[in-house]
């Protein structure tokens, strides 16, 4: 079971091309279901405000058994601009939490997708996510979690300009308020640390000029 | 299947009213220009030195665009307008912000380019910037332009004596004007802090490879339209620009394939700070050598 986990991982990865995002953490239980909703993003100057990028996207997700759940979004923010964004993903738990320090470990593997209505450009991006993840309460669900997270572009740049950056990582320390209905998350988000945020209309927050923090909440309805 | 036509018709309404073209410009509405009086300069202000005698400033109206698409718009005019038929005039579009009144500085250090009213200076609010009617697009501030070359045109202006410079936002109308000719030809261009499309832009602010139309329908790619251009280029950008990197210049620049090309990198120029940064007289005078073919 163990391997054919990997191996699905692996073709998603490959065939549809693959992984995450910090939405999921902990799988579901089998046959469960959740719908959510996330909202946040980067943290950028807003006149005198430094706020979260409003993006906003509804997730559904189903356990396939107890160690394994697909999951799904598209975005709204994406969807008023004309772009509709997707994406799908798997993930599983490779390591339950333990007694103690030793956190609970799982592997997500997801593909970011959008197509504009307009002009019907279409790109795609794999993501891999690994997530480590606390429960410290025995009789509460409740759970904080690290996440580090990994975009790959393999798309060619604008006016045929070299891709010479494929790799983004982020990285998320998150706490999960759970109850047997409800999920309730926050998260903070460090994204893209290796690359300058100067030079743009946008003013990200970042450190030292690299990167950006972002900000994201979500609530989720468990069936 | 009801829910499946309910989320679609969502999106497609969504789809219908919101793009970002509209967070492209960012002007000011006026009821007057004050010009020479207007004490909210952003970036510099010249000191009486630079002053240009009110009889050679002529504000005028000029309707702009076809039947369906038409606005009035408002232009300024700095120089003898009887010289017209034999000077050499620069045709500035101005940045994305303000109105005319936000660019005086700018224009007057044109105007003193090589001495006082040298050259005759035009430039123009694009619809929706300060009195001018209508609301700012893409077209729209291609056919504002052009309502200028007309005007300058039917006052005995030639190909062969407009210079067109653009600033930012106004690298557009510039570079598609000079590369698409419609009323004139210009004879040279000149390119402050451009930036190259908003494919780059976008890819500039996201990191990742995302196409521009996946938030604008609009078209400008200044560094495709370049490549059209065989006349004298200039451009002019600084390194510290925060606003519109220097990595937009850059690729403007290189895509450039006439056989006259003049580059200034500004070493601690912020976007709007090319000219302090230099230095007012260095400005004017590399203006000058590039207009009269020194450099």
């Amino acid at each position: 079971m163990k391997y054919l986990c990997i191996l699905l991982l692996t073709l998603y990865l490959l065939g549809t091309s693959a992984c995450n995002s910090t939405r999921i953490v902990k799988p579901l239980a089998k046959k469960q279901i959740a719908v959510g909703l996330d909202f946040g993003g980067p943290i950028i100057d807003f006149q005198s405000l430094k706020i979260p990028v409003p993006f906003t996207s509804v997730t559904t997700a189903y356990g396939v058994d107890s160690t394994l759940t697909v999951f799904g979004s598209v975005y709204i923010t994406s969807a008023i601009f004309g772009t509709i964004q997707w994406d799908m993903g798997v993930l599983k738990e490779v390591l339950k939490p333990q007694k103690g320090y030793i956190p609970g470990i799982s592997l997500s593997a997801s593909t970011q997708m959008m197509v504009d209505v307009f002009e019907g450009n279409f790109r795609m991006y794999p993501v891999i996510d690994a997530n480590f993840y606390w429960k410290y309460l025995k009789k509460q669900e409740h759970y904080f979690y690290f996440n580090f997270g990994s975009w790959f572009d393999f798309w060619q740049k604008a006016h045929n300009q070299p891709n010479t950056k494929m790799y983004y990582p982020s990285f998320s320390l998150g706490h999960t308020f759970e109850n047997k209905k409800m999920r309730y998350t926050l998260e903070a988000k460090y994204i893209d640390p290796a690359s300058s945020n100067l030079g743009t209309p946008v003013h990200f927050n970042g450190s030292g000029g690299q990167g950006s923090w972002g900000a994201y909440i979500s609530i989720y309805r468990k069936f | 299947m009801k829910y499946l036509f309910f989320f679609i018709t969502i999106i497609l309404l969504f789809n219908t009213s919101c793009r970002l073209d509209n967070f492209l410009y960012n002007p000011t509405e006026a009821t007057e220009y004050k010009l020479e009086d207007f004490d909210d300069n952003p970036h510099f202000t010249l000191d009486s030195t630079y002053a240009i005698d009110t009889a050679l400033i002529r504000l005028m109206t000029l309707e702009s665009g076809p039947t369906d698409d038409r606005e009035t718009i408002y232009a300024v005019y700095v120089g003898d307008i009887d010289s017209i038929a034999h000077d050499t005039v620069i045709l500035y579009c101005h940045g994305n912000a303000g109105n005319m009144d936000y660019y005086w500085q700018r224009v007057k250090l044109l105007a003193n380019a090589g001495g006082k009213n040298r050259f005759g200076v035009m430039f123009m609010d694009y619809r929706g910037f300060g009195r001018s009617t209508g609301k700012p697009t893409e077209a729209g501030m291609y056919y504002d332009v052009d309502a200028c070359m007309k005007w300058l045109k039917s006052n005995g202006l030639t190909d062969d004596r407009l210079i067109m410079q653009g600033f930012s936002l106004g690298c557009a109308p510039s570079t598609e004007l000079t590369a698409n000719p419609r009323t004139l030809q210009p004879s040279k261009l000149i390119l402050e802090a451009p930036f190259a499309s908003f494919d780059y832009m976008v890819q500039d602010i996201a990191k990742l490879s995302l196409m521009g139309s996946f938030y604008t329908n609009l078209e400008v790619d200044n560094a495709e339209e370049i490549k059209k251009i065989e006349e004298p280029f200039m451009w002019m950008h600084g390194v510290a620009d925060s606003y519109v990197g220097i990595q937009h210049g850059e690729l403007v620049a290189m895509n450039y394939q006439g056989s006259h090309k003049v580059e200034r990198r500004i070493v601690g120029a912020d976007h709007s700070l090319v000219p302090s940064t230099m230095g007012f007289d260095l400005f004017m005078e590399l203006i000058v050598d590039f207009i009269t073919g020194k450099i």
